[in-house]
Formats: structure tokens, sequence, C-alpha cells
């Protein structure tokens, strides 16, 4: 049973992983291989800044509400590892800035001591007069992901279903050029990281008006701390521009001002792969005489490590009706 | 008028900020900080300053929540300003975490402090040691950052900076007027305070930047203070221990107390080893004394004693101590009653 996973973002390594943990012992002939032209650190993941935040409102598909959770879960079952620093996972606290009074957002109880911020708390950000929200999240930095089983790049689906029983597509962003996908858009960030050490909380403003990601948010990471702002629907440019760095270095300044004494490390753009929702299905393919069956696995949007490994878990669930189908379980798989 | 010559002993987080608030509040004087000892080699050095203040028994509670008070807020004040960085402070989430139920859930700096509340359920998780906890926000004022900002202020302000150990307090008449006595632990002798010991301190200064939040066990004993640029880990409270090394064992079973409190400790690097003798007393010293030998009167004001609560405590009380200071400067500068002969 040969499986083939084409990306080798959090989506694709995690996916894969949870497939060969889920079915190796009850699969003898069971072999999984990532396939991507970028690994880490050039992928979409690198760089995001990591936070495990949903957005506010709530999904189109419940099930992805019911994903992020079990992400959350199961990254709060690693903190507690000697290893979690290496794993790039850390708990963080923080705030969620609003100009006027939102109700508490749906995943309120997954995080870890949510609350409203107090009046003198709030005095910290003049700018903004309404609520917050205080709760440890898990800033997971993407390049320390364990990379799974990496080989050659490859960026042609041909090649790759002649050898494939399975094939899972966590092509992310470019998975259009796989098959054409009108719901799927990139949506353009970028950020600027910076050497701050005395910052140990996120802050993230909101503007429910401009929408997600288009205000600044400040997200301390494990070394470095993550600046951005910057949401571009449909704007495929690949390299940082100065106007948004402008709109990132003010608005974070003016949130944060003792950012002005920060060294700046880096700076780097990514497409969240938009979709109004998470295109997690089976599909069989015809090539020729055969059939492939293919689980994708993609459209994230600006949330992908949040959801992560709850799409994983879906997807090793419809690889084992794959499996099932074809007769090749002979006990039922270790745990789902 | 003439200049009233007030001499501050000690250049610790407490003879730095009373010298800065004299400077601020009571004119007409010339201050000059005199010590043996300058950062980076104080006790004040060597604390990860903290603001989660201790109780004293021969103090009074309300006397305590208000000299907390004001070091938060005048701390916070700063940390909401540009010089938040120059200055050493930051704002740290994290919680206090105890074994057993304790008998006073809520303590009295709970409203001083940001966002106090407690721990729920599911964050007590972490901690399966522990049944009970305080979550809140509060302040790291960094002595090496901090009193380096002080000197700048001080000598902004006219203050001068002396390199000298006094051995007796008279040494300083009659080049100065008034005395400021900041000298922790030296009080012992230079006061004559039997009253007053250390509590040895030994702590590991470690690399850590993934830690954001401060753990500490309600005991004091053990602790995790995550810092600008380095994670603080605790402790000992060693009563009348003299000793400034540190002690190798010491050190590895600090690491391994942490450890247990929050694992990702175990990747740790860069260990450094650090003492302080936290200069412990019943209650604050804060108050005038106006030494006598002969005809020579030397006015003092006593400000020392904070043992675990230096930093935490230190902008209340030097403010005090400038108003006791302040009351030595009106007697000085009310003329005397002629006396009949």
């Amino acid at each position: 049973m040969r499986v083939v996973v084409i990306g080798a973002g959090v989506i694709g390594l995690s996916t894969a992983l949870c497939i060969h943990e889920c079915y190796r012992s009850v699969l003898q002939s069971l072999n999984v291989m990532v396939y991507a032209d970028r690994f880490t650190p050039l992928t979409t993941t690198d760089v995001a800044a990591g936070l495990w935040q949903p957005y506010l409102s709530e999904p189109s598909n419940p099930q992805e509400a019911h994903w992020n959770q079990q992400t959350f879960n199961y990254l709060l079952s690693l903190i507690g590892s000697p290893n979690a620093a290496n794993m790039g996972l850390a708990p963080v606290s923080g705030y969620n800035l609003f100009r006027e009074a939102v109700p508490d957002p749906y995943w309120k109880d997954t995080v870890l001591g949510f609350r409203k911020l107090t009046p003198r708390e709030l005095d910290m950000f003049p700018d903004y007069r309404e609520q917050g929200a205080a709760g440890w999240k898990k800033p997971r930095d993407p390049r320390v992901l364990n990379p799974f089983q990496p080989t050659c790049p490859v960026d042609c689906y041909q090649v790759v279903k002649e050898g494939a029983d399975v094939i899972i597509n966590c092509t992310g962003v470019w998975a259009g050029a796989l098959q054409p996908d009108p719901l799927l858009q990139p949506g353009r960030g970028q950020i600027i990281k910076v050497d701050a050490p005395w910052l140990k909380h996120f802050i993230i403003t909101h503007d429910p008006e401009r929408g997600i990601y288009k205000s600044p948010y400040i997200i301390p990471g494990l070394q470095a701390i993550t600046l951005g702002g910057i949401f571009q629907l449909g704007n495929w440019s690949e390299t940082n521009n100065i106007p948004d760095h402008n709109t990132i270095w003010e608005g974070c300044c003016r949130l944060e001002p003792t950012l002005k004494d920060a060294k700046i490390i880096g700076e780097w753009s990514g497409f969240r792969p938009v979709r109004p929702q998470v295109r997690l299905e089976r599909e069989q393919l015809r090539f020729g005489s055969s059939n492939t069956e293919v689980i994708h696995n993609y459209g994230h949007g600006g949330f992908g490590l949040t959801i992560h490994w709850g799409c994983a878990q879906e997807v090793a669930k419809l690889f084992g009706k794959i499996l099932e189908e074809r007769n090749l379980l002979r006990t039922p798989p270790s745990h789902l | 008028m003439d200049t009233v010559r007030i001499a501050v002993v000690g250049a610790g987080v407490m003879g730095l900020s009373t010298a800065v608030c004299i400077s601020k509040m009571v004119p007409g004087c010339s201050i000059t900080v005199i010590s043996d000892k300058f950062t980076p080699e104080t006790t004040s050095d060597v604390a990860a300053g903290m603001l989660i203040p201790p109780t004293y028994p021969d103090t009074p509670i309300q006397k305590q929540k208000q000299w907390f008070k004001e070091t938060f807020d005048h701390l916070f004040a700063i940390v909401n300003s540009a010089e938040a960085e120059d200055a050493g402070v930051i704002l740290v989430s994290g919680w206090q975490i105890f074994r057993s139920i304790p008998t006073e859930e809520v303590p009295y700096w709970a409203d001083v402090v940001l966002g106090f509340r407690k721990m729920t359920k599911d964050e007590l998780k972490k901690f399966p040691q522990h049944v009970f906890g305080h979550a809140f926000t509060t302040l790291k004022c960094e002595g090496p950052t901090y009193l380096p900002w002080l000197q700048k202020r001080l000598k902004g302000s006219g203050g001068l900076i002396l390199t000298r150990r006094i051995e007796d307090l008279w040494e300083l008449h009659p080049s100065f007027d008034i005395v400021v006595n900041c000298s922790g632990l030296g009080s012992r002798q230079l006061a004559g305070d039997s009253q007053i010991f250390p509590v040895r301190g030994q702590v590991l200064k470690v690399q850590a930047p993934w830690v954001k939040h401060f753990i500490r066990d309600s005991s004091g004993l053990t602790y995790i203070y995550p810092g600008v640029s380095n994670v603080t880990l605790g402790g000992t409270r060693q009563k009348g221990d003299w000793n400034l090394s540190p002690d190798a064992e010491i050190s590895k079973e600090i690491l391994s107390r942490c450890c247990a409190l929050e694992p990702s400790l175990h990747g740790a690097y860069d260990l450094r080893e650090k003492v302080g003798l936290r200069p412990s007393r019943p209650g604050i010293r804060l108050e005038k004394e106006l030494l006598a030998q002969g005809s020579r009167r030397l006015p003092v004001v006593h400000h020392y004693g904070h043992g675990s609560g230096g930093i935490a405590m230190h902008w209340g009380t030097a403010l005090e101590a400038t108003r006791l200071v302040n009351e030595c400067v009106q007697v000085l500068r009310t003329p005397a009653p002629k006396s009949k002969l």
C-alpha cells in the first residue's frame, strides 16, 4: 500500500505522520512518502507565527470547530514533555483587542483561562476601548516541525499517480496547479520577525470592518517576535514590499512603543491558502485504466497550525475507510 | 538657604531609588550615594525582581499594601512608556501554585496586580502535585538594567556617586548633614542592628526563551521567573547563612525542582549560578534616628530590611524615606532657639 502525500507544510507532514502512526501496525505493506518541491524552512507554514487561534466567527463547516479543538488538546498534551521546546511548542498568554464590544469567541472554553480584560489592562492600549481575551495558546515555531521522510521534489500529478495507491493532496495554496479550484485563493501575508525578548504576551488587534489579519498583531515565538497585519486576497507576489513593511511596523509600534528598540531579524511573505471551507474529502481520479484514491486536505486559510491535527486525524479516518473497502484491514486501527 | 548635604549609604535598589526620590522631591539639597559595591555586584542584581510581595510580620498590613501599590503603579507607568526597555521593567503573566488550599485564598495584593483570578481546573492539570493556584499578571524589574538606569537619572539631576566602604556612620560627619542608611545587611554593623540577618538565596540564571510565564510554588522555595534575557530558576532560603559562593549540589537540586514544574526546562542551556543574601528582618526599618556623640549630632534615616521583598516594595518605601528626609531637612532649616546658658 503505497501512500504518497504531496506537500510538506504542516498539513502534509502531520497527515503523513498520522496515517503512519495509525496504520503501520495493522498494515505491513504500508509505505508513506512525502513529496514536495518545498520543505521547511521554505513552506507557507514557516512564515506563520504559529499561534493557535481560530477565526473569531464560527466556521461554516462545524467540523472545523471540532478539528481546532482536537488540535489544541493534542498540542496541550505535548506541552508537558521535556522536549516541548524542541518541538517548537510553548504556552503563551496575551490579549485580543477590539474597538467595540464583541461576543466571546466559540473557542473560549478550549483555551485556558479565557477572560475579559480588566479596565487597568485596557488602559495599556489606549486605541482600544473594549474587551480583550487573555488565555493561553501555543505558538508553534513552524521551523521546528519534524520532517517525515522527505523525498524528492515533484510538481506533476501524473508522475506521482503511476506508483501510488492513495494520494493525499496537501498542496495548500498551490492545489489549483494540480486540479483547478476556483474557491481557493491566496491570502497574502507579510511578516517582520524581530528580537524583542522583553515581550512575553501576544497582542492581536481586530478590526471587523477591515477583516481578519488586516490589523496589527504581535506574537512572541520561541526565539523571536512576529509582527504582522497584512492580508491581501488574490495577491500572488512572494516578494516583501515596502508599503506593507511600513503598515506592519507603524501599526505594531503604535501598539507597543518599545518595539522601536527591537532589532529586525528578517521579513517574509507567504500565501494563506484561503477557501470558504477546508477541502477535506475523498475523490477517485481516473488515469488511463486505473482509479487512484485521492484525499484532499487543503484550504486552511490562516488557521493551518490551529486546525492541522484534527484534519490529519480526519484524513486518517478516510484512509481507514479506503483500507476497509479494499479488505486490507486485518484488525481495527490502533487509535483514531 | 544653604544646600543640605545628604549622603545615601548603599547603592542597591534602596539606595539608588531613595536618592532619585530625594532629588525629585526635596529641594535645595545635594545627594551623594556612597557604597563599596555598585551594580552589577549588589544584592539587587541577583534578585529576579518579581513584584510578588512577601509578608512582614512586624509591619502593618495597610502599610505593606500601600508600599507595594506605590511600587507597582510606579513601575507600571514605566512599563507602559517608551522607557520600559531602558529601565528593565517588563510585564509577565503566570501562576502561583499551592499544594494545599491556603487559609487566605485571596492575598492582600490581589487587586494591585493585574487580572488576578484563581486558576481553573484545566490550568491546574499542568501541575499534578498542586491543588490550587492564582493566575495573574505582574511586573518584573531587573536589577542589572534598573540600577544603571537609576544611576543615570541620579547623575542627570546632579547627584554624585562615590565608591567607598563605610565602617561607621560617623565617618560621614561633618561632611554631610543627613545620612540615609540603605546598607541592607551592612546595618548589622553600621546601625548595630542585630535583628537583621541574611537569608541566603541561590539561583540559576539560564537560557530558556520559550518560557513566557512565571511559575511560583507558594512556599517561595521553587520558582521560575522569565526575564528579558534569561530565566531565573530558584531557589533557597537559608537563614543565617552568609556564604556567597554557589553550591553545585544545590544548583542541581534547584534545576530538578524547576524541571518538575516545567519539564521543558530540561532543554535550558547556559546555566549560571548566583547567590544573594536577602537582608531579612521581622519588619522593614523605616525611621529617623538622631545619632549623638558628645556635642556632635547626625540625623539618620534608616531604610533597610526588606528581605525578599526589596524590589517589590522599593518605591513605596523610598517615598516614605524621602518624607522622613524632608522632615530632617525642615528641622535643620528651622533656626534653633537661642539656648539659655
